[in-house]
């Protein structure tokens, strides 16, 4: 278990770091080079502030009417998000990681915030994949891989709760752990994951679309 | 005195007098008489007509057919076969402007109609009190020319004294 | 029609069992550009879309009529099989690219990520039409555009009849008014849908006055009069392109400042702003500003060039129909109620209202896409019959005339009860004739 372990925590956790930036790197690059080819529209009505007011009314909860049409749903995926991401950056059992490879490390917050997070994320995540079942026009669009998304970006969180808590068996737990977290990484270029970083072009492009063309508001 | 005498047909019977006044005119003046039907479209803007078969498109298929009603119904009242005198026109769109449209190109002399119409061939003909429907009230209004109402079989357009007078 | 005509309608609505994968493969590929890449990729499935689309709600909120569904079952099968399609899916698709989206775009301002399915529909329909699949109302006026330069097949003739027609009409009531065809330099060249000239030539009537009084410097051009564009809802963006440039070009001609389109919606959008880029202007800019008549007549009522008897203000409730390519696609929607407010004391809004409202399920080509779509289009216009329901209005003012044919037939269909009028019929009615220009008869009623 301990060479598993230090294996996943160390070439491994390199690979999938390196596929995760490499990865969205290229795919940004590759989107970057057709839109110069075959999306003029795009950059003929570039204007920041547009872009920015389309990113940021889609980035608070109910912040636009779309959102404010199913209350719950968006305050549920706000907050999914909100854990998703604080909760790997700022747990302080991963900067102490960092700390001792790096010498670096951010701001980490108390353990018992982390822990209410997680189980926020961990609670989100089955009311998504519950919605996907119940709702009849999300089902009708689901297939089997976007339930299998939302397992596996549950299960992170799952295990690190459950190691942390030393539930079950702790090495076990923290494999898998390390496991579904590279698994993560390694998914998102290649995935709709990678709305990550694509989230804020589509919201530009059609910022400026409506907004710089029209004035209309696309939120 | 006439040349072209532009005839409003509406194929019922509530524009028959005024094709007999046409014809009569006509015949007497050595005119030429036009037979002239629109059909009519239910939106202001588009090009689709009500026909017997529903609505449509006013296609070449849907003129042709028309025509040859019109020729049916029209030509049996004409006492002579093949007359060369009469032409029939077919037009989709608004009745009353259609028909001031085509009065202005071919500058015709006159136009003679019935006081008022069904506008739906499909709906069972109802027994309107008369009265001067839309199409008589726009075309005596804008035409470019005179025109003249008929609205009982008593009506005739050629002078009774004169036609007497010459075949007397 | 010829028999030519005839013969190409017919061809291209009959079924045929060739489906030419190569043409497919090009046109997918052509549009294979970051945009499209990324919408079929990152599509969360979350479903938000559906709420948005005035089909999914009036037919009980199916969720085949969802945006998210709609595309992915079309453009994104498309794009999954490579082009390797056969002649049942490419129906399907017609069906869904024709009789299930407007390409209203309100869908895309509801998407979290502001997917624009509307861009994705309008290349499915490039694709079919590649195939030479269309609805035959559509296919017919491909056909004028083709031969005459405009929808209707009306030559140049006719349109200069009529104008002069109307001219003469008007001056009865407002002395001097003419329609100066191809002045040169003329500050705006107004710009017309063919059934206005050919089918209510009123409404050139009622320009003509309108400019008259407001002392305009207008021509109307003898051809590049039509600034409709039907090819590009039909999915001909060849033709679309070439139709746009008549426009322009004759523009550019005559040396008019502006071009100027009638209250109509979807010229607006082609004109200003699919215009440039069917026509093949990199930069997407048109060579000559274009205005809507909305925004212009809005400017003659709020700098008193036009002024409006107060007696004659509208004392109904009103409503107004925000058409999708003049409010939403065309930035225009408070331009159109601070005119209206001008105009009627009594203005209910609809909700949802502005930039959000709904379509008013006739556009995107269904009214001139014929009789066989009718029962569609008044099944998911419920949604907009039931917004001029709850207003209490009497009167809608429609400044599209896609809108205007829509809105009459869902006032028969759900029994509404109301009138629909246009901004030009209520502004030629209720503005003040100075005394110069009144004619010279003793006062006569109109």
């Amino acid at each position: 278990m301990n060479n598993l372990y230090n294996f996943l925590t160390g070439p491994a956790l390199w690979f999938s770091f390196a596929v995760f930036l490499v990865g969205l790197l290229v795919r940004l690059v590759f989107l970057f080079g057709l839109s110069r080819e075959r999306d003029r529209v795009f950059y003929n009505h570039i204007d920041w502030r547009w872009a920015f007011r389309s990113i940021w009314h889609w980035l608070i909860p109910w912040g636009s009417a779309s959102m404010r049409l199913q209350p719950f749903f968006s305050l549920v995926f706000f907050v999914f998000h909100v854990g998703l991401l604080a909760v790997p950056l700022f747990l302080s059992a991963h900067n102490m990681l960092w700390d001792e490879a790096f010498g670096l490390s951010l701001w980490s917050m108390p353990d018992v915030i982390a822990d209410i997070l997680t189980v926020l994320v961990i609670l989100c995540a089955i009311f998504l994949f519950v919605r996907r079942l119940a709702r009849a026009e999300v089902r009708i669009l689901s297939g089997i891989w976007d339930y299998c998304i939302i397992l596996i970006s549950a299960a992170p969180f799952v295990t690190g709760f459950l190691a942390y808590h030393q539930l079950l068996d702790y090495d076990l737990m923290m494999v898998l752990h390390v496991i579904t977290g590279e698994l993560l990484l390694i998914l998102i270029p290649f995935t709709k994951l990678g709305h990550m970083m694509l989230f804020f072009f589509t919201r530009s492009f059609i910022g400026f679309e409506m907004g710089t063309r029209r004035g209309a508001r696309s939120w | 005195m006439y040349k072209k005498i532009l005839f409003c047909a509406d194929l019922y019977a509530g524009s028959d007098y005024a094709f007999a006044a046409a014809l009569d005119l006509a015949e007497r003046s050595d005119a030429e008489l036009i037979v002239f039907h629109v059909l009519e479209s239910r939106h202001r803007y588009s090009g689709q007509v009500i026909t017997e078969d529903g609505e449509t498109w006013a296609g070449p298929e849907i003129y042709e057919k028309l025509k040859r009603k019109l020729k049916e119904y029209y030509f049996i009242r004409i006492e002579k076969e093949n007359p060369e005198f009469v032409r029939i026109e077919v037009r989709a769109g608004v009745p009353w402007m259609e028909i001031v449209r085509f009065a202005r190109k071919e500058k015709v002399d006159l136009i003679v109609m019935g006081s008022y119409t069904i506008h739906d061939p499909r709906q069972p003909m109802e027994l309107e009190k008369p009265h001067l429907g839309e199409n008589a009230q726009k075309v005596s209004l804008r035409a470019p020319c005179p025109v003249s109402i008929i609205t009982s079989p008593k009506q005739r357009l050629a002078m009774e004294k004169a036609a007497d007078a010459h075949t007397a | 029609m010829s028999t030519n005509e005839q013969a190409a309608v017919k061809a291209a609505t009959e079924t045929e069992n060739k489906v030419n994968t190569k043409k497919i493969r090009e046109i997918l590929d052509a549009n294979n550009g970051a945009r499209i890449r990324t919408w079929l990729s990152i599509c969360a499935r979350c479903g938000l879309c559906a709420e948005s689309c005035f089909f999914y709600l009036a037919h009980n909120k199916d969720p085949k009529l969802s945006p998210a569904y709609k595309f992915k079952n079309t453009l994104g099968e498309l794009y999954r099989r490579k082009g390797y399609v056969d002649w049942t899916f490419l129906k399907k698709c017609a069906d869904i690219a024709w009789g299930e989206c407007t390409t209203c775009k309100r869908c895309s301002m509801y998407c979290p990520f502001g997917i624009d399915i509307a861009t994705m529909i309008a290349t499915v329909r490039a694709i079919l039409f590649s195939q030479g699949i269309a609805p035959e109302g559509l296919m017919r006026t491909v056909v004028n555009y083709r031969e005459t330069g405009n929808q209707m097949g009306m030559s140049s003739e006719d349109f200069i009849e009529t104008c002069e027609w109307m001219a003469e009409e008007s001056s009865e009531e407002i002395r001097g008014v003419t329609i100066p065809i191809d002045k040169k330099g003329a500050k705006y060249m107004y710009t017309v849908n063919p059934r206005e000239p050919m089918f209510y030539p009123q409404d050139l009537a009622m320009a003509a006055k309108i400019f008259t009084v407001a002392g305009e410097d207008w021509t109307m051009p003898s051809t590049g009069w039509d600034c409709t564009n039907l090819p590009m809802f039909a999915g001909d963006k060849a033709l679309a392109g070439q139709v746009v440039r008549n426009m322009y070009d004759k523009a550019v001609e005559l040396g008019v400042k502006n071009i100027l389109i009638t209250e109509c919606g979807h010229a607006f959008r082609s004109a200003l702003f699919e215009g440039p880029y069917l026509a093949g202007y990199q930069d997407g800019k048109t060579p000559v500003p274009v205005i809507h008549s909305v925004q212009l007549l809005y400017e003659y009522v709020r700098d008193g060039r036009i002024k409006i008897d107060p007696a004659k203000r509208i004392k109904e409730p009103v409503t107004y129909q925000d058409p999708c390519n003049v409010s939403r696609n065309g930035g225009l929607w408070e331009e159109g109620r601070k005119l209206v407010a001008y105009l009627a004391e009594d203005f209910r809004d609809m909700t949802p209202n502005r930039e959000h409202n709904h379509c008013c399920g006739g556009g995107g080509g269904f009214i001139p896409m014929g009789p066989e779509y009718k029962a569609r289009r008044m099944a998911s216009g419920r949604i907009k019959a039931e917004q001029i329901k709850a207003t209490g209005a009497k009167i809608v003012i429609a400044p599209c005339h896609n809108c205007f044919d829509q809105l009459g037939d869902l006032n028969k269909e759900y029994k509404l009860g109301v009138k629909i009028l246009s901004l030009k019929e209520i502004i030629s009615e209720a503005m003040i004739v100075p005394d110069n220009l009144k004619p010279e008869e003793a006062d006569e009623e109109a």
